[in-house]
C-alpha cells in the first residue's frame, strides 16, 4: 500500500534523509523510532505529500505521489505531530468540512461523520467548538480527521504525545483496532508503544536506515545468535573468575560472552550462544568442569536497549 | 470547485465565530456612513445656496456630488481594510501549523487559494451590497441612475479583488500576519500613489504609471463609465496574482 524507495531529502547543505526505503502492506503497523532530529518527521512528511523529496520516490496504493498526488493523498489519512486545529470551528462542522475536502460523496457524507464520531468516541463534544476541547479530545479529532473517507493508508506522527496516561491508552485502543485492516506507519520515539502496536520497526538515525525487522527478530539479531543469562556460583576469587572467563572463551558454541556483575562469589555473565539447543551442552559443559550454575534464562534485550544501541554504534562509528 | 467552495465556507464561518469578519464590516459601515453623511450634507446645503442663487451649478446632482466621490472614498477605504481580511489567509495556517491538514488533503494548490480567495472575496460583496443602503437613501433626495450605481458597484467589487488578490499572495509568503497586512497595504498605497503621480508626469512615463495603478482603471468606473479595458486589467492582475499565490504554495511546499 506504501511503497517509498530511495528517499532523500536535504535542507540546504543537511542531510535530512539519505535513502530510505520501506514497504508497509494492509494489515500491518510499521513503527519509525529514533532520536529527536533522525529524519523521522521529514520522511512522514514527505509521505504525505508535504513537502518534495530530493530525490526517491514515494508510492500510495501504486500512485507515485509527485506524478498523481491527488489519487495517492485520496488514499491517505495523516494525523501530524501535535495536531493543529480551527479553534473556531465546531467539531461537526470541521469534520464535515474535511468530508468534502476529501472528496467524500454528498449522499454519505452524513454516514461518514457519524461512523468516525462513533469510531474516535468524539460524539459527546460533536456540537461543541473545537477551542474548548481538551488535549485528548482535540487529539482524537485529530485522528477523526485522519479517518474521514476510510482512507486504506494512515500515517500517525506521534500520535500519544502530551496526553495523560488514560489517554493514550485510549488513543492506542483506537490505533490497535484500525491497524487491523489498514496500512499505519506510526512515529513515535516511547519504545513500549512501537513495541506494543507495531508488526514491524524502522529505527532511523541521522536520516539512515539502521534496522527494520519484527520487533522480536531485531532484538534477537541484535545480540549475535541467543542471548542467555548465566549465573555463576561459589566463585570465591579472582582467580576462579577469570578460570571461568577461560572456560566459556573456550566453548565454540559460545559466540561471545560478558560479565555483567559480580558480587560475594557469585558472577552473571550475558552469553551470545550458537543456537538456542546450545543452552543444555552449555550446562553440561559446566557442571562437568566443576562450576555451580545457579541461573540459566533467556537474556531479555528489549526494544529499548535495540534502539540505544544501534544508536550509539552510529555515534562511535560516526566519532570514528 | 466543489473543494474550493467547501474550504471558503468553513474559512467564512471561521470568520465570523471571531472579530475579524465583524471588525472589517463593522469599520467599513461606520466609515462609509459617516461620508455619506458629511457628502449628503454638503449636496443639501449646495442645493439650498442653488435655490437663492440666480444661476444653477451645472453639475449639481446627486452622482457627481455624492456618489461619485463616495465609491471614490470606498476604494480608500477598501484599500486599509481588505488586506485586514487576507492577512490571516494562509499566514494563519503556517502560523498555527493547520497548514499541515490542508496539504495532506487532496487538494490542487489553486483549490486552496481559490478557497481562501473565495471567502474573501464573498465578504468582499457583502460589505458591497451593504454599501447599496447609501444610493437607496439618496434616491430619497433625488433622481439616482442605476447604470451609474452598478457601474460603480463593478469598479469596486473589481478594484477589491485584486486587493485581495495581492493579499493573497502576501499572505502566502509570510507566516506572520502583520507583515502580511503591513506589505499589502504599502504595495496598494503605492500602486495608488502612481495614479497621483502620473498626472505631473509626461509622456510615455505619465501613461506607464497611470496604466499601472489600480485608482486610475477604477476612476472611469465611478462616472459610469465601464470600459473593457479596465475589465481586462483587473481580472488579469487577479488573476496572475492568483497564480503567483498558487506558485507560492506550490513552492512552500517543494522546499518543505
Amino acid at each position: 500500500m506504501i511503497e517509498v524507495s530511495d528517499l532523500t531529502h536535504r535542507y540546504g547543505s543537511l542531510l535530512a534523509v539519505d535513502k530510505l526505503s520501506f514497504t508497509v502492506r494492509e494489515g500491518e503497523v510499521l513503527g519509525l523510532l529514533g532520536p529527536n532530529g533522525a529524519g523521522k518527521s521529514t520522511a512522514l512528511r514527505a509521505t504525505v505529500g508535504l513537502l518534495t523529496p530530493s530525490a526517491g520516490s514515494i508510492r500510495i496504493g501504486g500512485h507515485d505521489i509527485a506524478r498523481e498526488p491527488l489519487a495517492a493523498r485520496r488514499l491517505l489519512g495523516f494525523l501530524p505531530e501535535a495536531v493543529a486545529l480551527y479553534p473556531e470551528l465546531k467539531v461537526e462542522e470541521f469534520l464535515r468540512g474535511v468530508a468534502r475536502l476529501k472528496d467524500v460523496v454528498k449522499a454519505r457524507e452524513q454516514g461518514e461523520l457519524e461512523r468516525v464520531l462513533e469510531l474516535c468516541a468524539l460524539q459527546p463534544v460533536a456540537k461543541r467548538l473545537i477551542g474548548f476541547c481538551s488535549r485528548g479530545y482535540r487529539q482524537r479529532i485529530g485522528l477523526a480527521q485522519a479517518l474521514i473517507g476510510d482512507p486504506p493508508a494512515l500515517v500517525l506522527d506521534e500520535p500519544t504525545v502530551g496526553l495523560d496516561p488514560g489517554q493514550i491508552v485510549e488513543i492506542r485502543e483506537r490505533i490497535a483496532e484500525l491497524a487491523r485492516k489498514k496500512a499505519v506507519i506510526l512515529s513515535t520515539h516511547i519504545i513500549p508503544e512501537a513495541q506494543r502496536l507495531c508488526t514491524r520497526v524502522l529505527i532511523l538515525n541521522r536520516g539512515r536506515c539502521m534496522a527494520e525487522d519484527e520487533p522480536g527478530v531485531l532484538e534477537q539479531s541484535l545480540r549475535g545468535g541467543n542471548g542467555v543469562r548465566l549465573m555463576l556460583d561459589e566463585l570465591a576469587s579472582e582467580a576462579r573468575v577469570e578460570e571461568a572467563k577461560r572456560f566459556l572463551a573456550r566453548l565454540d558454541f559460545v559466540r561471545a560472552f560478558e560479565l555483567k556483575e559480580s558480587s560475594e562469589g557469585r558472577c552473571a555473565f550475558s552469553l551470545a550462544l550458537e543456537h538456542r539447543s546450545s543452552a543444555a551442552r552449555l550446562i553440561d559443559a559446566l557442571v562437568r568442569s566443576g562450576f555451580k550454575v545457579c541461573e540459566l534464562s533467556p537474556e531479555k534485550l528489549g526494544l529499548e536497549e535495540v534502539f540505544l544501541r544501534l544508536v550509539r554504534e552510529e555515534k562511535e562509528a560516526a566519532g570514528a | 470547485m466543489r473543494k474550493a467552495v467547501s474550504l471558503a465556507r468553513m474559512e467564512l464561518r471561521r470568520n465570523f465565530r471571531g472579530p475579524v469578519g465583524f471588525a472589517v464590516a463593522g469599520l467599513f459601515l461606520l466609515v462609509h456612513g459617516i461620508y455619506f453623511v458629511s457628502l449628503l450634507e454638503n449636496y443639501s446645503g449646495a442645493s439650498f445656496m442653488a435655490i437663492n442663487a440666480s444661476q444653477t451649478p451645472a453639475r449639481l446632482n446627486l452622482v457627481d456630488a455624492v456618489l461619485q466621490p463616495l465609491a471614490s472614498g470606498d476604494t480608500f477605504l477598501l484599500l486599509l481594510l481588505l488586506p485586514g481580511l487576507t492577512m490571516r489567509l494562509l499566514s494563519e495556517e503556517w502560523r498555527s501549523g493547520t497548514s499541515e491538514l490542508l496539504l495532506s488533503y487532496p487538494l490542487r494548490d489553486f483549490d486552496i487559494i481559490l478557497g481562501k480567495f473565495l471567502a474573501a472575496a464573498t465578504m468582499l460583496a457583502g460589505l458591497l451590497v451593504l454599501s447599496l443602503l447609501a444610493p437607496l437613501c439618496a434616491s430619497v433626495f433625488g433622481a439616482v441612475e442605476l447604470p451609474t450605481v452598478f457601474s460603480q458597484l463593478l469598479g469596486l467589487l473589481l478594484f477589491g479583488l485584486s486587493c485581495l488578490a495581492l493579499g493573497t499572495v502576501f499572505s502566502a509568503l509570510t507566516a506572520n500576519q502583520i507583515l502580511a497586512y503591513g506589505a499589502t497595504v504599502v504595495v496598494l498605497f503605492s500602486s495608488w500613489f502612481l495614479g497621483w503621480w502620473s498626472q505631473n508626469l509626461f509622456g510615455i512615463w505619465a501613461e506607464v504609471t497611470g496604466w499601472m495603478s489600480l485608482a486610475t482603471h477604477f476612476n472611469p468606473t465611478s462616472y459610469g463609465l465601464i470600459q473593457l479595458s479596465d475589465l481586462v486589467y483587473f481580472c488579469g492582475i487577479t488573476a496572475f496574482l492568483l497564480y503567483l499565490a498558487t506558485s507560492i504554495l506550490n513552492s512552500r511546499r517543494s522546499g518543505g
